[in-house]
Formats: structure tokens, C-alpha cells, sequence
């Protein structure tokens, strides 16, 4: 294993989540795509910091993944209220940025 | 500036702003038809209390400058009008023995005929037009007399003016009254040319003198005589200045050559005639030249014009006056005869003593003429003293008032007249050795004398005596008309006791120029001469009319040209319809065939070329503005169908639109860094 298959993977990883994301209608797959591209730059982030031995990269490493796990606390309860509106979780029907 | 302070000013102030309050008053009542119980006798009693605000303020002033002394002064300042050039024009009155005087006498007078008014104008149309314009003329009068500069003098000039307009066609509906208020208006506008002439003239000293614009020449530092070469085109300003005033002053107070409107002016109602038209309006010109007196006696040939333009007013009209039927215009002609007099006094420097003569002659011509609108209310209005006569019986107390007036303008002791005429024939006799023109002017001045009680007792005999005629009918409550006619006798009677041991003339040396003394001996002869002259006038009077009337029939029979010529005053009128006035006609239907001819083909021109311009600019609107509008519009509305596209609202596609961006930025940031290193 070298630095080059983590970037890969990091990068695969990434454009999976960028590829959710924007196929997918129902805000929670969004989400998850979100939570791909989040992850996909952490493991870029890690495998930097694996081989060049590099403690910065570590932490920024866990500190996406702190941020993706509160970015998902408030997206749900947003995604949650949005349901309590509509009654459905398209994105279809979340017109409401032309008003 | 002593006597300067706020309470004075508001004081002053009054006597301007009372009359003019009434005027608005009832103006209003009259303008907007306004009716309500006893609408004639509320307009008549504020009409009167305005007025007589006004005398009273007007008399306490004069009573406090006659308590200053010969020099005294209140001056007072109401506000600024407008300034140019640094010359300030402003709303100053100035309260000398001159204006004092000059204005407690308007407002006297005035009240007595808003008084008199009351019975004369009963019952009649627009009775509160007429007193709201007589209160607006009390009051432009006075601005005319109290202003202390020259253009706020032209206010109260131009405001006489108008006034004597409305009035004198205050009968609008006849054709001869309102046909004379043009007259009379048209003529004085042509004076006002000249006065507004001066005016600039005045203005153009004021730049090189500092402060002539005023009439306080005491307090010029500099001698008017210097400003005698001061040249315009050739002639010396002051010369000019001074004629041009003249001319207005002519105009506005009947002389040759203007004098003709004045006994059209007597289409007006006769308290009217009597204040506007014999007491105060015509005598402004006179005041004026009194005001300026030390400018004009700096400019001794227009003094001399203005000498030998009274003389020879003065006897014309009083020559027209003998040949006259008509009651007021007897009247009118003694009015511009009268103050031809005067205006020859004033052209040969006896300043105070015309201004004398004015004030005397104020009471009784406006005695006498308030007698003629009593018998013109006895016999319906008819003018015409042919067919009057012996109504002395009838009412004994116009005929003594009219009587004594007759006297008085007479000159026989010891009436008014008397002490004023007297003095003005002692200064005529005094420059005597000054020339063949004195001369003339003192022998004018004797024929004046002799020819007064000519006409004015023809006119007396006339109407109270000889066979009765007419259609007498006595009125009732008359009291106001009988008592305002006492009143004025025994002014008429008094006023010439004012000057006894020259306490008249004293009082005024400050204000009013006079000319060195010469010193001469004869008064009493000259008063001798002047009362024999008068009585012995009186008498021919009587004999022509009383005793042999037969004669004097015989004697118009024999001169028939002669005497259609002198009754129809030397065809002066007639004279000024073939020329001038022909003259202006025919100028005008040049001028209005210049206008259609030349100026309105130029118009039609210009408009047809507005018009081709406008078609060409309408063409290119429809062709190339439209256009372009149009396509701007499709443009942006095509953008605006695009880009509406973009803003579905719809979450994912603007998930699209950020990738989007974030490639274009990403790969330019690439390119610039590739860019920057090779």
C-alpha cells in the first residue's frame, strides 16, 4: 500500500459522494453523499499524514470527522422539520429558494 | 434719530396701514357680494373710523413736529423692498413739516367726503366698492405724501392713479364715464413714463453722489449745484431730471399740455370730483415738486418751463371756465386753473407760498364742489346751469357755503384765499426786476386774479340766482352732506389765518426751499391792487348776469364763432383727436399691419418650421427610437426567459450550479498556476 492507492481511494470516495449527491432526490441520500465527500477528503487528509508523518494531518482528519458528525445532527433535525412541513423527503418539492 | 423708537413706528405705520385695512375689508364685502343686515351703514362707519384713525395718528404726528420745531423729523421704517446696485429701496416714511402737514390735510379731507359720502351715494350701487376704493386711495395717497424715497413714492403714485381710474368710471355702465376713466388714465400713464424716466435718471446721480435718490438734502454732503455738470448727451442731468418730474407732475395735476382729462374726470361722482379732482390726487404733482424743492430750484430753466406752464394753464382754464354750462366742469377748469396758479408760484421759487395755496384751496374747492353734489341731489343729477337758477331761496345754506367759497377762491379779504393768493402775487411782484419773463409772470398772476371771480361768480349767479328754474326737489336727512358743508366753510374761512405773521411759512423754511428775499416795499399795494381787482371782477360779474343780463345775451349773439370756439375751449380735445391721438392710431395700424405683415409671417414661418422639424423628429421616433426601445426590450426579455430557466428553486439543480462553479474556479486556478509557471 503506497500513497498513491489512498489518494485513489480518498478520491473515489469523494466523487461517489459529489455522484450521490447530485442523482439522488431523497434528502437523506444527499446526506449520506455528503457525509462520502466529507470522508473521502478525511482519507486524503489521513493518508498524507501516514506518509509524510505528519501529526497536522491526523488532526484535521478528526476534526472533519467531528464537524461531519455535528453537520449531521443539525442537517437531520432540518431534514426532520422539513418533513413535518411537506410530509415527504424529495427535494422536488423543496422549491421554496426561488420565492 | 433722536425721536426714533418702536412705538412710533408702529404709530406711523397706522396711518398707511389703517385706511388700506378698510380697503380690504371692504373690498371683501364688495367683491364676494357679501349681504347682511345694514350692510351700507357697517361699510360707511369702518370706511369713516378707518379714516379717521388715520387724521387722528396724522394729526398727533403733526402736533409733535410742530412741537420739534421747523426742523423736526420722525422718520420711521416699515420694511425693505428690494435693492439694486447697493441702492436700497425701502418701505421709510418720513414725517417733516411738509408731509406733516400735507397729510393730515388728505386725511381730513378724505374723512369729510367719506362723511358727506354717506347721503350723496344713499341707496346707490356699490356702495361698498365705492368706499372700499376711496379707502385705498387714502391710503396709496399717503404712501404717496410720507414715503421718504422716490420709488415708494411711484407706489403711492401709480395707486392715485389706479384709484382715480376706478372712480371716475365707477358709473361703469355709462358710456362717457368709463370712456374718461381711459382718458384719464391713458394721460396719466404717459406722465408715469416720464416720472419713471426721472426715476433712472435719479438712479444714475445716485452712483456719483452717493445719496440723491432721498429727499433729505439736508443731510447731502455735497452742493446740487455742482451736480449741474453732471452731462447727459449734452444737457445737464439735473435739468433733464427735473423737466421729466415736471412732466409727471403735470400730468397728474392737469396741466398743459395734459390737462384735457380732468374735466372728462368729472363723470365720476361729485364727492369724488371733490376729493380726488380738486383736493388731494391733483395735487401730488405739486407735492412732488415741493418735495424735491431744492433739487429744482438747482435747475432754473425747468423752473422757468414750469412757471410759464402754470401761467399759461391758469389763464387758458380759467378763460374755459367762463364759457362752461356744466356745473362740475366749471368746477374742473377752476381745479387746473387754480393749480396752474400754483404751479407758476412754484416756477418762480415761492415754494411755501404755493404750498399755502394749495392747502387753502384744497377747502374750498372741496366746499365748493360738495355744494355742486348738493344741488345736483336737488335737481336729479342734471348738470347743466342753464337750467338753473334762483335756488338760494330754496337752500339758503348751500348757497351761503357755496357763497363764501366763492369768496375765498376770490381772494377777498378776509377769506382764504385771500392771505394764500396775496402772498403768492407779493413773491410774484418781489422778483419783478428780474426780467421781461418776471414780468409777464407777475402781470399773468394779476389776470388769474381778475379772471377767478369772473367765472366763479358767473357760476354763483347762475345757479342761486336770476329767474327760478329747474326741477327743484328738496331731500330729506341730508344732515350728514349739511354738516360736512359747515364744516368745510369754516375751514375754507380759517385755513388762511395759519400763515398770520408768517407762522405758516416759518414753519416750513427747513423742509421746503425758498428763495433769497428780495426785499421789495408795496405788499399792502399789491393786496390793495389784487382785492380791487377781485372785487371789481365780482362786480362786472354781477352786472353780466344780474343786472343786465340783456347785454351780455346781445354780446354772445353778436360773436357767434368767437363763442362756439371759447365754450368749446379752444377745440383743445378736438385738437389732440386729429393729432396725437390720430397720430397714435394711425402708428398703431402700422404697427398692427407690421405685426400681421412681418411678424406674423415670421410666426407662421417658425411654426412651419417647427413643424417640419417635429415631423422629421416624430419619423425618426417611429423609425429609429421605437426601434431601437423595441429590441431592447425583446433583448432583455429573452434574457430574462433564459436566465428564469436557471431559477427553478429546486434543490439539486443548484447542487449542479455549485459543482459547477467549484469546477470553473478549480480548473482557473489551475490554468493561472500553470500559466505562472511557464
Amino acid at each position: 500500500m503506497n500513497l498513491h492507492t489512498v489518494l485513489l481511494t480518498g478520491s473515489l470516495i469523494f466523487l461517489l459522494g459529489i455522484y450521490t449527491t447530485l442523482t439522488r432526490k431523497n434528502l437523506i441520500s444527499i446526506l449520506m453523499g455528503m457525509e462520502l465527500i466529507l470522508n473521502g477528503a478525511a482519507v486524503q487528509f489521513a493518508g498524507f499524514a501516514l506518509f509524510n508523518n505528519d501529526g497536522n494531518g491526523r488532526v484535521m482528519a478528526v476534526f472533519i470527522i467531528t464537524i461531519a458528525a455535528l453537520e449531521a445532527a443539525v442537517i437531520l433535525a432540518l431534514i426532520y422539520s422539513l418533513y413535518r412541513k411537506t410530509g415527504n423527503l424529495s427535494s422536488d418539492s423543496m422549491s421554496d429558494l426561488k420565492k | 434719530m433722536d425721536y426714533f423708537n418702536l412705538s412710533t413706528e408702529h404709530l406711523a405705520a397706522l396711518i398707511i396701514f389703517s385706511p388700506a385695512a378698510g380697503f380690504l375689508m371692504n373690498g371683501w364685502i364688495s367683491f364676494f357680494n357679501i349681504r347682511f343686515a345694514k350692510r351700507d351703514l357697517f361699510v360707511f362707519l369702518t370706511a369713516s373710523l378707518f379714516v379717521f384713525i388715520s387724521f387722528v395718528i396724522s394729526s398727533y404726528f403733526l402736533f409733535q413736529i410742530f412741537s420739534f420745531g421747523s426742523e423736526g423729523k420722525i422718520p420711521a421704517h416699515l420694511g425693505s423692498w428690494f435693492s439694486v446696485n447697493k441702492i436700497p429701496f425701502q418701505f421709510d416714511i418720513l414725517i417733516d413739516p411738509l408731509s406733516g402737514i400735507m397729510a393730515a390735510i388728505i386725511s381730513l379731507v378724505s374723512l369729510i367726503v367719506h362723511l358727506y359720502s354717506k347721503d350723496y351715494m344713499k341707496n346707490e350701487e356699490g356702495f361698498a366698492r365705492y368706499f372700499a376704493v376711496l379707502n385705498l386711495f387714502t391710503a396709496m395717497m399717503l404712501i404717496l405724501i410720507l414715503s421718504d424715497n422716490i420709488m415708494f413714492l411711484f407706489l403711492g403714485w401709480e395707486g392715485v392713479g389706479l384709484c382715480s381710474y376706478l372712480l371716475i368710471g365707477f358709473y361703469f355702465k355709462k358710456q362717457d364715464a368709463s370712456r374718461a376713466s381711459l382718458k384719464a388714465f391713458m394721460i396719466n400713464r404717459t406722465g408715469d413714463f416720464a416720472f419713471l424716466a426721472a426715476v433712472f435718471f435719479l438712479i444714475h446721480l445716485y452712483s456719483q453722489t452717493g445719496s440723491l435718490l432721498f429727499f433729505d438734502f439736508n443731510s447731502v454732503n455735497f452742493s446740487l449745484t455742482e451736480l449741474r455738470h453732471v452731462h447727459f448727451s449734452g444737457l445737464p442731468v439735473i435739468e433733464i431730471t427735473a423737466f421729466l418730474l415736471f412732466a409727471a407732475a403735470a400730468a397728474k395735476s392737469a396741466q398743459i399740455p395734459f390737462y384735457t382729462w380732468l374735466p372728462d374726470a368729472m363723470a365720476g361722482p361729485t364727492p369724488v370730483s371733490a376729493l380726488i379732482h380738486a383736493a388731494t390726487m391733483v395735487t401730488a404733482g405739486i407735492y412732488l415738486i415741493l418735495r424735491m424743492s431744492h433739487f429744482f430750484l438747482a435747475a432754473p430753466f425747468t423752473m422757468d418751463v414750469i412757471a410759464l406752464t402754470g401761467a399759461f394753464t391758469s389763464i387758458l382754464a380759467g378763460i374755459f371756465a367762463l364759457f362752461q354750462f356744466d356745473i362740475k366742469k366749471v368746477l374742473a377748469f377752476s381745479t387746473i386753473s387754480q393749480l396752474g396758479f400754483i404751479f407758476l408760484a412754484l416756477g418762480s421759487g415761492a415754494f411755501q407760498e404755493g404750498f399755502f395755496h394749495l392747502i387753502t384751496h384744497a377747502f374750498f374747492k372741496a366746499s365748493l364742489f360738495l355744494c355742486a353734489g348738493a344741488i345736483l341731489i336737488y335737481l336729479h343729477h342734471n348738470g347743466d346751469m342753464r337750467k338753473m337758477g334762483g335756488l338760494f331761496h330754496k337752500d339758503r345754506l348751500t348757497g351761503t357755503v357755496f357763497f363764501i367759497a366763492a369768496l375765498s377762491i376770490s381772494g377777498i379779504f378776509p377769506f382764504a384765499g385771500f392771505f394764500s393768493k396775496d402772498l403768492i402775487l407779493i413773491r410774484l411782484y418781489e422778483n419783478l426786476n428780474s426780467g421781461p419773463l418776471s414780468v409777464f409772470l407777475f402781470s399773468a398772476g394779476l389776470l388769474i386774479a381778475f379772471i377767478t371771480p369772473l367765472y366763479i361768480f358767473r357760476q354763483f349767479f347762475m345757479i342761486f340766482f336770476g329767474k327760478e328754474k329747474g326741477n327743484f326737489q328738496h331731500s330729506q336727512n341730508m344732515y350728514f352732506i349739511k354738516s360736512m358743508l359747515i364744516l368745510l366753510t369754516l375751514l375754507s374761512f380759517l385755513s388762511g389765518f395759519l400763515n398770520i405773521s408768517g407762522f405758516f411759512t416759518d414753519f416750513l423754511k427747513h423742509t421746503v426751499s425758498s428763495m433769497a428775499n428780495q426785499g421789495a416795499a408795496g405788499h399792502t399795494l399789491i393786496a390793495a391792487a389784487a382785492g380791487s381787482l377781485s372785487i371789481s371782477a365780482v362786480f362786472i360779474s354781477w352786472l353780466l348776469h344780474i343786472k343786465h343780463p340783456a347785454f351780455k345775451e346781445a354780446v354772445i349773439a353778436r360773436s357767434g364763432a368767437i363763442y362756439r370756439f371759447l365754450t368749446g375751449c379752444f377745440y383743445v380735445d378736438e385738437f389732440y383727436q386729429k393729432t396725437v391721438i390720430l397720430f397714435i392710431k394711425k402708428a398703431s395700424d402700422y404697427s398692427a399691419l407690421f405685426d400681421r405683415s412681418i411678424i406674423d409671417s415670421a410666426v407662421r414661418l417658425v411654426s412651419e418650421i417647427t413643424c417640419r422639424i417635429s415631423r422629421l423628429s416624430h419619423s425618426f421616433e417611429k423609425h429609429v427610437v421605437l426601434k431601437t426601445v423595441r429590441l431592447i426590450v425583446q433583448t432583455s426579455k429573452t434574457f430574462g426567459m433564459i436566465s428564469r430557466n436557471l431559477q427553478t428553486g429546486y434543490l439539486h439543480n443548484y447542487l449542479h450550479y455549485i459543482l459547477g462553479g467549484v469546477l470553473i474556479l478549480g480548473s482557473m486556478m489551475i490554468w493561472l498556476d500553470l500559466w505562472r509557471k511557464f
